[in-house]
């Protein structure tokens, strides 16, 4: 019996430390909504390098950048002897090169809410934070289910809507498919465009008032008035949304890093959906 | 010929300054202490300025013949509609999802490259249906495939997802960053073929420039000339384009200065394009690399900020000259 444990514990004493050295401590990400799931998950303080266009926490303000999100540098990130790089699925032409580097990758999946959940999960098993970012998905994944519960019955058609001109020239929706419908289905809604065949299809003014939304929720860059924008919609006063006040503009620079933060608008886009200022 | 000896030295300047220009200033040396210093030595900087010296050189000898096939100065490596296909079978790739390599290769550049020839098939197959596969055909068969092509990708990138827009995008861009020389091998082939079929039939291309007619009166074959300069130029072209993505201006600024600066005759005219085009590129990648370093801007970009003023200051004082001599 007791050689038994000695064997164990040998065992356990030569594990250990090899499950140490897997773990990444040099972390480099490759796109925002990669950063801020790396922080949520526990990960955080080992990050060592992010792009240009991370932004969030504000931590990572400060750290080395490696470029563009599909542009990095491959000099930079060889400077900075990552063990692990994470990447998303628009890295598929980026990877190749960073694994002739021979750097370990870990690739997330951004594209649905599901996916922004389960990549938090992921960076913990890599990363050995395992119950901390369980803990976090949970916690996301519980906002979710209530943003989910508090939807009621009925369920209004949205339009879902970005990067217009002030005429409604432009302007972007969001078809099923894309993770801005998972954001409407998930807040109660329904999608007022019903065919996926084009992701993100250009609307002309004709069309919206064809489309006659009952909710229009508009996502904005940062630095843009909400409420002017909100204004602009009065020239569509035959669509039953801007009739009835339903229309709701959402600023942020989060609302384009497809991260644990855009997951969370469901919550107040649910409330919006439901009426509730 | 030994006047223009400055050409070479200002290559191998600007080749070796590349090389050694770091992100953080110069490189302590060509052959770095730091073992970091080396790896991105080795593995990265000599690569890509290796793949931007060879790309540069080929797109500029294309470039120069193309426009003496055409006796056209606006005609440039992609006239005929060879980045345009490359950038359709690439376009193709990314959105049907697939990821694939092949020893080493990329699948979008096995893509690319079918569609690089593509666009040859279909340009000589109109141009050989007219008689004595005339230059005019081929030009308009070349701008409309370009035409036709782009519109299907514009369409695909339109219905795509966010993913497949940005990749397209991305490859739309160009750009000659790369790892470890196994894509240099792969130009390296197209590039040293095609360039040494345009030089040995430089003089030919003089007698195509001044017309078909005297050309002919001279001895050429001209139809075989020209199926030569167009298989040559098309397919080189075509193997950089799958590799670099679509980089433009080198093409079409290159063999005008050379022809400001040198004359047009093609026997020094051709070494010239191969030699500037090459110095070129790699000059104006090291810019994009360096001015908001480790930030990169795609070197197409670059080419057209510092080809184009640099090009038009060229015309100025080229007219002025002439008109000082007239």
């Amino acid at each position: 019996m007791r050689r038994l444990l000695l064997i164990a514990l040998v065992w356990a004493a030569a594990w250990t430390p090899t499950a140490a050295q897997d773990m990444p401590r040099r972390i480099v990400s490759l796109a925002p909504s990669v950063t801020e799931v790396l922080y949520e998950a526990g990960a955080g303080s080992r990050v060592v390098g992010v792009t240009s266009y991370c932004l969030f926490p504000r931590e990572v303000l400060a750290l080395p950048k490696v470029g563009g999100y599909l542009t990095p540098s491959y000099e930079a990130l060889v400077a900075l002897q990552p063990d692990l790089v994470v990447t998303l699925a628009e890295h598929a032409d980026v990877e190749p090169k960073i694994r002739a580097l021979g750097i370990p990758i870990l690739r997330l999946d951004h594209r649905s809410l599901d996916g922004i959940v389960r990549s938090i999960e992921q960076v913990g098993e890599r990363c050995g934070t395992a119950p901390r970012a369980k803990q976090a998905a949970d916690a996301l994944r519980q906002t979710l289910a209530g943003a989910k519960r508090s939807a009621g019955g009925a369920r209004p058609r949205v339009l879902i809507c970005f990067g217009r001109a002030e005429d409604f020239r432009r302007l972007t929706a969001a078809a099923p498919g894309t993770i801005h419908d998972d954001l409407i289905t998930q807040a109660g809604g329904v999608n007022v465009l019903a065919s996926p065949a084009i992701a993100y299809p250009t609307l002309s003014a004709e069309g919206i008032m064809r489309l006659d939304p009952d909710v229009v929720i508009e996502f904005s860059s940062g630095g843009t008035d909400a409420a002017a924008l909100r204004r602009q919609w009065n020239r569509l006063d035959s669509v039953r949304a801007v009739r009835n006040g339903r229309v709701y503009v959402f600023t942020g620079e989060f609302l384009s890093v497809p991260g644990p933060r855009f997951a969370r608008v469901a919550e107040t886009i649910a409330r919006s959906i439901r009426g509730e200022r | 010929m030994l006047k223009h000896a400055w050409l070479p030295i200002v290559a191998v300047i600007t080749v070796a300054g590349a090389v050694a220009l770091g992100p953080r200033g110069a490189m302590s040396s060509l052959m770095p202490d730091d073992p970091i210093e080396a790896r991105i030595l080795s593995e990265v900087r000599i690569p890509r300025v290796t793949l931007g010296f060879l790309a540069g050189a080929a797109l500029a000898t294309a470039g120069m013949a193309f426009q003496a096939l055409f006796r056209n100065a606006l005609a440039t490596p992609y006239t005929l509609g060879v980045s345009a296909g490359a950038s359709l079978g690439a376009a193709i790739y990314v959105h049907l999802g697939i990821t694939a390599s092949l020893a080493g290769i990329p699948g979008y550049s096995f893509a690319a490259l079918g569609g690089a020839l593509l666009a040859i098939a279909l340009v000589y197959a109109v141009a050989r249906v007219t008689y004595g596969f005339s230059s005019s055909t081929l030009l308009l068969a070349g701008v409309a495939i370009s035409f036709l092509f782009t519109s299907v990708i514009l369409a695909i990138q339109y219905i795509g997802d966010v993913t497949t827009s940005f990749r397209i995008g991305r490859w739309l861009l160009g750009g000659l960053e790369v790892v470890g020389f196994l894509p240099v091998i792969h130009v390296l082939p197209f590039a040293v073929v095609g360039i040494a079929i345009l030089l040995a039939i430089s003089r030919d291309l003089d007698l195509l420039v001044v017309g078909e007619e005297s050309a002919a009166s001279r001895g050429v074959s001209v139809t075989t000339v020209k199926k030569l300069i167009f298989a040559a130029a098309s397919l080189m072209v075509g193997g950089v384009v799958a590799t670099c993505g679509p980089i433009g201006f080198v093409g079409l600024v290159v063999p005008h200065i050379g022809r400001l600066v040198l004359g047009p005759k093609h026997r020094t005219l051709a070494p010239f394009s191969v030699l500037a085009g090459g110095t070129f590129l790699v000059a104006c990648d090291a810019v994009g690399r360096t001015v908001v370093a480790p930030i990169e801007i795609p070197v197409g970009i670059i080419t057209a900020l510092i080809g184009g003023p640099f090009f038009l200051a060229m015309l100025v004082q080229g007219h002025t000259r002439q008109r000082l001599r007239g």
